[in-house]
């Protein structure tokens, strides 16, 4: 093989290779919509790879016998919440660890890593309690609580390293030209770890938007659930609803896909510029 | 345009004092550097001033008023960084307009201000780039520019061209220097190259170790540096340095190293006698002879640098070395004897406490 031909072997393989990993990352939602418009049974054998009998159907009845549109409200909500808090926390708290150093900087800091390690399951009844005391079980506001508190360590990390590659001098010039530190802060360093802060607040919302566990246990009314909680209902004793359930999957799917397909330019950024200390 | 004084000033870290009863006085227009080997204490100073590090004791005056309970914001301050700290999300315009723009000047003012600093330093063309898309030499200029445009009333420089190469920083040293004889700034310049500090200064400060070693203009501490310190700092090649003892030797007072090597000192240093000393001398001092010749130590030859103009000398005999600066060329190779003499006038001598001592001539 001559090396041009052999660098096109090349290529076509990783070609190849790429597109078959594509395809087995993509099948399931493939799979997911298709049955969402497919009036035909989806165990039939051959599967039916590509919908016979389209039909919309599976999309009105859910909104037509369930309550689909408060839970999307309550999951925007419980998403947003998260998304919001885990900024503003992990903003403030991330700032503090770069910029401030004591004695107790490492100590704080390895405490909050260490936190990341507690699985909810272990905490998940101390937090029952808590919320039952403090008003917030069955709230919005208190599940957004809990699903930051689970996501801020990593992203009080994430921000940290933004925040350390960003040099201190660049503050400290902005003070000289004017600024107080609390300006010089949200005029240069913030702007600064922009694609940080989009990644922070893409993990909140997504942690929020697809958060089962405790919206399982901290939520009880029905107009309270969160989608995800509300994908299980069309499971029922006997029978499940396969077509309405992948239609409310392809719904629950959307919002987050959109988010990921605005946000991915920061995210990418973002996440190669935080892994390395440039 | 306006005096700073620095009074009394203490810094410490805890237990760790690392500036001790600081003090200077830079006259109105005064360009000031500060040297000093790396962690002297030299931008600590200079960071104090500028309000970025509290002060521990002691008092910052700018033209008059103390400065110490103000924000580096309200100190009328412009600084110039060692890593030129450009705002990387902003042009090069933006980043020259964002003091002003903090003042609340209006657009067209902003515009006008950084239009005509611009012009003075090249920097018409780059107005609309990023400071990723310039040069080292580019982003420095621009951070001078941006210091410049509010018109502060003094200018602080910490290390502003050790990131450059050794060309442009020659180049930029010049600009520096022509825009303060232009601008008449009050300018206080760290840095840890003396040659930066002799060729750009109106005074240069010494420092070691958080204290203050000497003060005066370049050629004062050149020519009559007052401790061993400050007499190896300034100057490149630097001052060779002989340790030995003065003695009186066949009528004459000479100056010996362990006995083997004998140098002449005349009679002006006859108080001395029996005491040990360090005896320094500039490598341009130091006279080089190809024969014998009366008051002359025999060295050989151990490396030659020829570097077109002048040519450096590295002489040794037993342990003493000296290196021996000398315009032109010669036909010298090494292994070489030489004589070496060292004209009277020329030598310093130091105490065993690293003092200069004062000889009545």
């Amino acid at each position: 093989m001559t090396p041009q031909v052999s660098a096109i072997a090349i290529r076509v393989f990783w070609f190849v290779l790429t597109c078959a990993l594509a395809a087995v990352v993509f099948f399931p939602y493939y799979w997911m919509f298709v049955s969402s418009v497919e009036s035909a049974s989806i165990f039939q054998w051959p599967p039916n790879l590509w919908p016979k009998e389209f039909s919309l159907d599976a999309y009105f009845t859910i909104f037509e016998q369930r309550d689909l549109a408060t839970w999307l409200r309550n999951t925007f909500v419980v998403a947003g919440c998260t998304a919001l808090f885990c900024a503003i926390i992990s903003i403030n708290a991330a700032y503090a660890l770069s910029r401030f150093k004591t004695r107790t900087t490492g100590l704080f800091t390895s405490i909050i890593l260490f936190s990341q390690l507690l699985p909810a399951a272990l905490i998940v009844v101390p937090l029952f309690v808590i919320f039952q005391q403090t008003g917030l079980y069955d709230s919005l506001v208190g599940l957004a609580i809990a699903d930051t508190a689970f996501i801020l360590p990593l992203s009080i990390w994430l921000l940290k390293g933004f925040f350390d590659q960003i040099p201190v001098e660049i503050e400290q010039q902005a003070m000289i030209d004017g600024c107080s530190r609390l300006g010089a802060f949200y005029r240069v360093t913030l702007p600064l770890a922009l694609p940080g802060l989009v990644v922070v607040i893409a993990m909140g919302f997504i942690s929020g938007w697809d958060e089962f566990f405790l919206a399982r246990t901290l939520i009880a009314a029905q107009d309270n659930w969160v989608l995800s909680v509300g994908l299980t209902s069309f499971r029922g004793e006997y029978t499940v609803a396969w077509n309405e359930m992948m239609a409310a999957a392809v719904i629950f799917a959307m919002p987050a896909l959109a988010f990921f397909m605005i946000v991915q330019r920061y995210l990418v950024a973002g996440l190669a510029a935080g892994a390395v200390k440039g | 345009m306006a005096p700073v004084s620095i009074q009394n000033v203490r810094k410490a870290f805890g237990a760790l004092e690392v500036i001790s009863d600081f003090n200077l006085d830079v006259q109105d227009g005064e360009f000031v550097a500060l040297v000093g080997p790396s962690g002297c204490g030299k931008s600590t100073i200079l960071r104090m001033l500028a309000g970025l590090e509290p002060v521990t004791s002691g008092n910052f005056a700018i033209d008059g008023k103390s400065v110490n309970n103000l924000a580096p914001k309200d100190r009328d301050i412009a600084m110039v960084f060692q890593n030129y700290a450009l705002y990387p999300n902003k042009t090069v315009a933006a980043n020259m307009g964002f003091p002003l723009r903090m003042r609340g000047l209006s657009r067209a003012e902003i515009d006008d201000k950084v239009n005509e600093v611009a012009h003075v330093l090249g920097l018409e063309n780059l107005l609309g780039r990023y400071p990723r898309h310039l040069s080292g030499g580019q982003r420095q200029r621009v951070a001078m520019g941006r210091a410049i445009v509010r018109n502060p009333k003094v200018f602080l420089f910490d290390e502003p061209l050790s990131n450059l190469d050794a060309k442009l920083r020659v180049k930029m040293r010049a600009e520096i220097k022509e825009l303060h004889q232009r601008l008449k700034t009050t300018t206080i310049y760290v840095t840890h190259d003396q040659v930066e500090a002799m060729t750009m200064a109106d005074k240069i400060v010494v420092m070691r170790d958080g204290k203050l070693e000497q003060t005066g203009r370049p050629l004062e501490l050149y020519d009559a540096p007052e401790n061993r310190f400050v007499a190896g700092f300034i100057g490149s090649p630097a001052m060779n340095f002989l340790e030995g003892e003065v003695a009186r030797r066949e009528d004459r007072v000479c100056f010996s190293v362990g006995g083997e090597m004998v140098v002449s000192l005349g009679e002006k240093f006859a108080p001395l006698i029996s005491q040990a000393v360090t005896l320094g001398i500039r490598p341009e001092h130091i006279s080089i002879h190809d024969e014998p010749v009366p008051d002359a130590t025999q060295m050989y030859l151990g490396v030659v640098e020829p570097t077109g103009a002048e040519t450096t000398f590295i002489l040794k005999s037993g342990d003493a070395e000296l290196v021996v600066v000398k315009q032109g060329r010669f036909p010298f190779t090494p292994g070489t004897s030489l004589w070496v003499s060292f004209p009277t006038d020329k030598l310093h001598v130091f105490d065993t406490t690293g003092n200069a001592v004062a000889v009545n001539s």
